[in-house]
């Protein structure tokens, strides 16, 4: 009897372990946690610095992402091509759908060395999963689409709303399981809304667990009072944007007139 | 220090809208003209979205046109009786120059059209108000001269020969009423299809054809443009939500000082000065708009509603 119940307690045991060994639950907890979750966009708003940090398993890769979490935006583009065969105009409107108001990608290694296409397209990682989900009417050539998806990444980039890296991930060792740290510059151009942060530890081509924080992006004060009237109540703000101009010409003037400039 | 635009959803350096203010007050001052077609672009290069840089510049020419009318009207350069003929001209013309863009849209060869109009027209006044004033200056300095430029002797009997001729006191000039409503409605339909305020070519035309003395020009033209921005800021305000008043009232603090300080600068200078630094500015954008558009650009993709002035 004693020993039946030692065979089931050692069975069981190395049941577990190798449960632990085969599933995500085996390895150190994935947490990840933004320093900044509340951004408020006021008047002297210049964008923000969102720290990003958790904790790891030491042996996973890892990949942050940060994207708008509701719907993703339409967008008004110009193409431009040659016109009488030297000049340069635009030549037709485009729009762009499903764009992502923000996509930040950060990974200790490339992507493309993480996981495969599918994957990446699944679980939306990477410019190449960005530009499959671009819709864009009219639909061009497979060609001209793949040049104008390069120049709209590029686009977005300037605009430092789009940002793709490797390696700016600093991971320090501890014994409960590694620790990470990445720090966005977060762009004063990602409208309001709310984004998600998330974290992907990658182990052997496959993702093993992710982690979500929530981020999100208000205008307050003045900012806000001034957009909210601008988009809902045209016709006054139209009216006191002119008569305001009109008071600060006639302002100036009188002071030049007070300063003699006859 | 930073200061976040609401409607622009951009951040920018204060100080950089109020130099820019600044530098096109007091070009317009010192010319007449709105300035959009400078203003527009800078606000493009500082990140600020085409369609919101186009009608936020509108607002700001609003208070820049009113404190440079108001500082010609009191060195009595404002003709009001030929400004109100001009804008008369100008609003029907901008009604027109608006469904002519229209079919050009329908055609598909607006940008084309656009385009080309606006580097032509800059740059045959540009070219013809250096060329006539280095003559003038020359003409004078051979004590052969006298003030008014004679060219088209035709086109002054011509205007002289139409009926309901009346004298624009201000201005020193008699014509037919239906002579600066023609041109009036001549460069609403250019500024319409150009999408600018119209400054730059309603200065040649009232130089030029209707033969008003360069100061006069000045203030008349400030006046007119004042109208129409007036109009322009309100559509935008109303059915694009595109004037970002912040932003307006920065380049304001900048644009009203710089058009007093412009008149002040102008009043030093003489009719035919004035107009021979005038045309390099025109001719400079001119260059600046051929190379851009020949140029190969960086991206084939850029945002829609941009080209504006």
């Amino acid at each position: 009897m004693r020993y039946r119940l030692t065979t089931i307690i050692t069975l069981l045991t190395l049941m577990a372990a190798g449960a632990a060994f085969l599933t995500p639950s085996a390895l150190a907890a994935l947490t990840i946690e933004a320093n900044h979750k509340d951004i408020r966009m006021n008047l002297t708003y210049h964008g923000s610095s969102v720290s990003v940090s958790g904790m790891s398993d030491p042996n996973v890769d890892l990949i942050l992402k940060i994207t708008a979490a509701s719907g993703n935006a339409e967008e008004k583009m110009m193409r431009k091509d040659r016109e009488a065969g030297f000049l340069w105009m635009n030549v037709e409107q485009l729009t762009v759908k499903n764009v992502p108001a923000l996509y930040f990608i950060r990974s200790t290694k490339p992507v493309a060395d993480l996981l495969d296409p599918a994957q990446l397209k699944a679980n939306g990682i990477g410019y190449a999963a960005v530009e499959d989900s671009l819709e864009i009417t009219p639909t061009p050539g497979p060609e001209q689409r793949e040049k104008l998806l390069a120049d709209f990444i590029k686009y977005k980039e300037s605009g430092a709303v789009y940002s793709q890296s490797v390696g700016d991930v600093e991971i320090k060792p501890d014994p409960a399981g590694d620790t990470y740290e990445t720090v966005f510059n977060w762009p004063y151009q990602a409208p309001p809304g709310d984004y998600a942060v998330t974290v992907y530890a990658v182990k052997e081509d496959k993702i093993v667990d992710k982690a979500e924080s929530p981020v999100t992006v208000e205008e307050t004060g003045i900012v806000k009072t001034l957009d909210n009237m601008a988009q809902n109540n045209a016709a006054l703000y139209g009216t006191a944007a002119i008569g305001i101009s009109l008071t600060a010409g006639f302002g100036v003037g009188m002071i030049f007139k007070g300063g003699g400039s006859h | 220090m930073y200061i976040y635009l609401p409607v622009a959803h951009t951040s920018i350096n204060i100080l950089i809208p109020i130099a820019l203010g600044l530098t096109v007050g007091l070009m317009s001052g010192l010319f007449g003209v709105g300035g959009g077609f400078l203003m527009t672009p800078l606000l493009i290069m500082l990140g600020i979205p085409p369609t919101v840089a186009a009608a936020t510049d509108s607002n700001q020419i609003v208070a820049a046109s009113t404190s440079g009318t108001f500082a010609h009207w009191r060195l009595g350069n404002v003709d009001f009786k030929m400004g109100l003929i001009l804008l008369a001209g100008g609003f029907g013309g901008g009604l027109g120059g608006v469904q002519l863009i229209k079919i050009l849209k329908a055609m598909g060869n607006a940008d084309f059209v656009i385009k080309l109009t606006y580097v032509l027209m800059l740059g045959i006044v540009g070219s013809y108000m250096l060329a006539e004033s280095l003559a003038a200056i020359k003409r004078k300095r051979n004590k052969a001269a006298d003030h008014a430029p004679k060219t088209d002797s035709k086109m002054a009997r011509l205007l002289a020969s139409m009926p309901f001729q009346t004298e624009f006191k201000k201005s020193g000039v008699t014509h037919s009423v239906l002579v600066p409503l023609f041109f009036g409605t001549f460069v609403g339909i250019l500024a319409a299809v150009m999408g600018v305020g119209g400054g730059f070519l309603l200065v040649p035309v009232m130089v030029y054809m209707l033969r008003m003395p360069m100061h006069v020009v000045v203030g008349t033209s400030l006046f007119q443009i004042l109208f129409n921005c007036v109009e322009v800021t309100f559509l935008q305000a109303y059915t694009n939500h595109t004037v970002d008043f912040l932003l307006a009232l920065l380049l304001l603090a900048g644009s009203t000082l710089g058009a007093q300080v412009g008149t002040i600068f102008g009043r030093k200078l003489k009719g035919d000065q004035l107009k021979i630094l005038l045309a390099i500015l025109v001719l400079a954008v001119t260059v600046k708009m051929v190379t851009d558009l020949t140029l190969t650009p960086d991206l084939l993709l850029g945002p829609a509603g941009g080209d504006g002035g």
